[in-house]
């Protein structure tokens, strides 16, 4: 009885291991498609610009994942950032400056493309208070799980790094 | 925090998020084979791993070493498959000149493809003072490997337990040789197909 018992549990934890053995073949295969594992992340130089007498910012962001990135924040939807004007509207929406609890407006200084990067520039004006400023990086979040921001700051003389993730809060810059 | 620990971060990160399974399987491929008492094994294998990534990272982001980003990403799986393949293979590894001695120089040449894949994205973000970055990413990995690996060690002791209480008395292969087979096979078969998409022709 004991035995027969015993032996219908090994049959079942074969059925088992070979069930989980197909399923786990078929869950990685379809879980990584046809590229490789990209680095999603994003570089940000954050300074003071003394001569204009404003923030500095630029952004590095890979063309292709910031061209994906939603503009109507649609679920499911990825529509090309094709213009500028998309291009600053999203970095707003993205990428706050707080100053206290003032957001700071962010203004484009321009855009170029170098290889697979987009340097995007904006300023700001200061802040009233340095050590009141917060910053929220959640650039390409939406789109992406593993997405990394990196921001490199200068502002309070000593170089400080931030790492941003999703679903991060906003963070002292000093 | 200082630049040098996100950098840190940043690559171990990379290395635990379920985005790197490729990476994580053949992690997965090159663990299938040993147990908590071949530590030492693993260690010149892990090692030697580590060292072949170094190189052609650091190769590539400093420029010296320029690889088409599509052939990398092909011949990452193909190194998965291959380590599948040798693990099915190679069954009495305690004999014979090598021994266990080649597996380290495997993983080496392996590993220097796995380190040509994150190459492109650093160096086109890194345009400048890329040592930082790179030697804290590289860190990061590493820290993170030995996450993974010690992660699919406690699968792969379920694994054998699993083995152990489902294997009949009568079976010709030891448990240890069946998990070997069973996890190969798995690294082989998910191996092949990302090979066939990432063709590059």
């Amino acid at each position: 009885m004991v035995t027969r018992a015993w032996s219908r549990a090994r049959a079942g934890i074969r059925a088992g291991i070979r069930a989980a053995s197909i399923a786990g073949v078929l869950l990685l295969a379809a879980a990584r498609p046809t590229a490789a594992h990209p680095l999603h992340t994003t570089l940000t130089e954050l300074s003071v610009d003394r001569v204009r007498g404003t923030l500095h910012i630029v952004i590095r962001v890979f063309a292709d994942d910031f061209g994906t990135a939603s503009t109507a924040g649609r679920r499911g939807a990825r529509t090309p950032v094709t213009d500028a004007a998309n291009s600053l509207a999203y970095v707003q929406r993205a990428f706050v400056l707080t100053d206290g609890a003032r957001i700071l407006p962010l203004r484009s200084c321009g855009t170029r493309q170098g290889g697979a990067l987009l340097w995007i520039c904006v300023e700001a004006d200061p802040p009233r208070s340095p050590a009141g400023l917060r910053l929220r990086n959640a650039l390409l979040c939406d789109l992406f799980a593993d997405q990394v921001n990196i921001v490199r700051s200068t502002l309070g003389g000593a170089p400080r790094s931030l790492l941003f993730t999703r679903g991060d809060q906003a963070k002292p810059l000093l | 925090m200082s630049e040098f620990l996100t950098y840190v971060e940043f690559g171990f990160r990379h290395i635990v998020d379920v985005a790197a399974m490729d990476h994580i399987l053949f992690l997965v491929a090159l663990a299938a084979i040993y147990r908590f008492r071949d530590a030492r094994n693993v260690l010149w294998v892990i090692t030697a791993f580590t060292v072949g990534h170094s190189i052609t990272l650091a190769l590539a982001v400093s420029g010296m070493l320029d690889l088409p980003a599509s052939l990398i990403e092909f011949l990452i799986p193909v190194t998965i498959v291959a380590t599948g393949i040798e693990n099915l293979l190679v069954r009495d590894r305690g004999h014979g000149a090598w021994g266990w001695k080649y597996r380290p120089v495997f993983a080496g040449i392996f590993g220097l493809v796995h380190g040509a894949g994150f190459a492109n994205y650093l160096k086109a973000l890194f345009v400048e003072g890329i040592a930082v970055p790179l030697f804290g990413f590289n860190l990061g990995i590493e820290l993170g490997q030995v996450v993974v690996l010690l992660g699919i060690a406690l699968v792969l002791m379920v694994v054998d337990q699993l083995i152990v209480l489902a294997r009949r008395p009568s079976a010709r292969w030891e448990a240890l040789r069946i998990r070997i087979v069973a996890v190969s096979l798995l690294v082989v078969a998910v191996g092949s197909v990302w090979a066939v998409e990432r063709r590059p022709w």
